[in-house]
């Protein structure tokens, strides 16, 4: 399916947006897209950012979100710099495995966390990054796509497992 | 080693890897070892992950080895062949999980060790390369605690 290279990457944005909306419900925590878009707060904030490529499409992800935010959806004593990271690093496998059943493989690289406060994306283009409120704070997903002329979404087809799925071999 | 209390060993150790002409010196995360229990190594970059598996595991009487990477984890079952079984993240640095799992089955020693995958990826290839490797099984991040020990009680050896 042949797509301008804006509605590919607002594609993608849902995917990742989606993705991270079913990661947080994994992990207890319910989130529905905010009101008003991403507001810079006083609070601490932690982010996770990880970057993948493949053949005709590269970009990199940023999951942001309050500590109390990111506890909620962490094991018991989890360190939030860790958990930040591991966070980040299952979003994005999650938007892979939702590219893959569109035909599209990409590689993941490692996440890296920082925290601060005042944290604003600043979005190259007119794409918004997606906001979403939970109960104990905001979370953002931001994501930055690069797609070649010769990308193309194919058929969706089911992958060979699912979250929580065990393949014995 | 650093303690020992009713039929448990805790201890720390130092390791060295071979990497092209360099040799490289580890030490292991602490350790504890209680008689009679079966090791299973976990090998993961995050440090709440190894501590959920541990979690998971350890009350149903395993012994739980951790690692960061696959480097450390080919450490770790170098010094311990009698592992159960290995559970292996894909996606980490240093080394990455599928990496580790060639060189795990290339070394005679730590060739028979069970090993089952845990990440996130659901990606064919990778499924198929960790199959062709010698893996017993795949696991999909998050996975719920029960579902965890039930595979490592079916995969173990």
């Amino acid at each position: 399916m042949f797509m301008e290279r804006f509605e590919v990457a607002q594609q993608i944005q849902r995917l990742a947006a989606l993705a991270g909306v079913e990661l947080l419900k994994a992990y207890g925590v319910d989130a529905i897209p905010a009101k008003g878009g991403w507001a810079e707060s006083d609070e601490l904030l932690y982010s996770g950012s990880m970057g993948f490529y493949g053949e005709t499409l590269s970009g990199t992800c940023l999951l942001a979100a309050p500590a109390a935010t990111v506890l909620a959806a962490a094991p018991r004593d989890a360190r939030l710099r860790d958990w930040v990271g591991e966070l980040t690093n299952q979003l994005v496998g999650r938007l892979k495995s939702k590219l893959l059943a569109r035909g599209v493989t990409i590689a993941m690289t490692t996440p890296v966390v920082l925290s601060g406060v005042r944290i604003s994306p600043l979005p190259r283009g007119d794409m918004e990054p997606a906001v979403f409120e939970t109960s104990t704070g905001r979370v953002l997903v931001w994501l930055e796509v690069e797609a070649t002329a010769a990308f193309r979404f194919g058929s969706e087809r089911p992958l060979p497992g699912a979250e929580g799925d065990l393949l014995v071999f | 080693m650093v303690g020992d209390r009713s039929q448990s060993f805790a201890f720390d150790w130092v390791f060295s890897f071979r990497a092209g002409d360099r040799i490289l010196l580890f030490r292991s995360f602490r350790t504890i070892i209680k008689s009679n229990m079966k090791k299973i190594l976990v090998v993961d970059d995050s440090e709440t992950i190894r501590t959920e598996v541990g979690k998971a595991l350890g009350p149903a009487d395993f012994s739980v080895l951790e690692a960061r990477d696959g480097v450390e984890g080919l450490g770790v079952a170098a010094q311990n062949p009698d592992l159960a079984l290995i559970v292996l993240d894909v996606n980490m640095p240093v080394m990455n999980g599928l990496d580790m799992l060639d060189r795990l089955k290339q070394e005679p020693k730590t060739e028979p060790i069970p090993v089952v995958l845990l990440t996130t990826e659901a990606q064919e290839s990778l499924i198929e390369r960790a199959k062709k490797a010698g893996a017993k099984g795949w696991l999909i991040k998050p996975v719920k605690p029960e579902i965890l020990l039930a595979a490592v009680k079916k995969l173990a050896r």
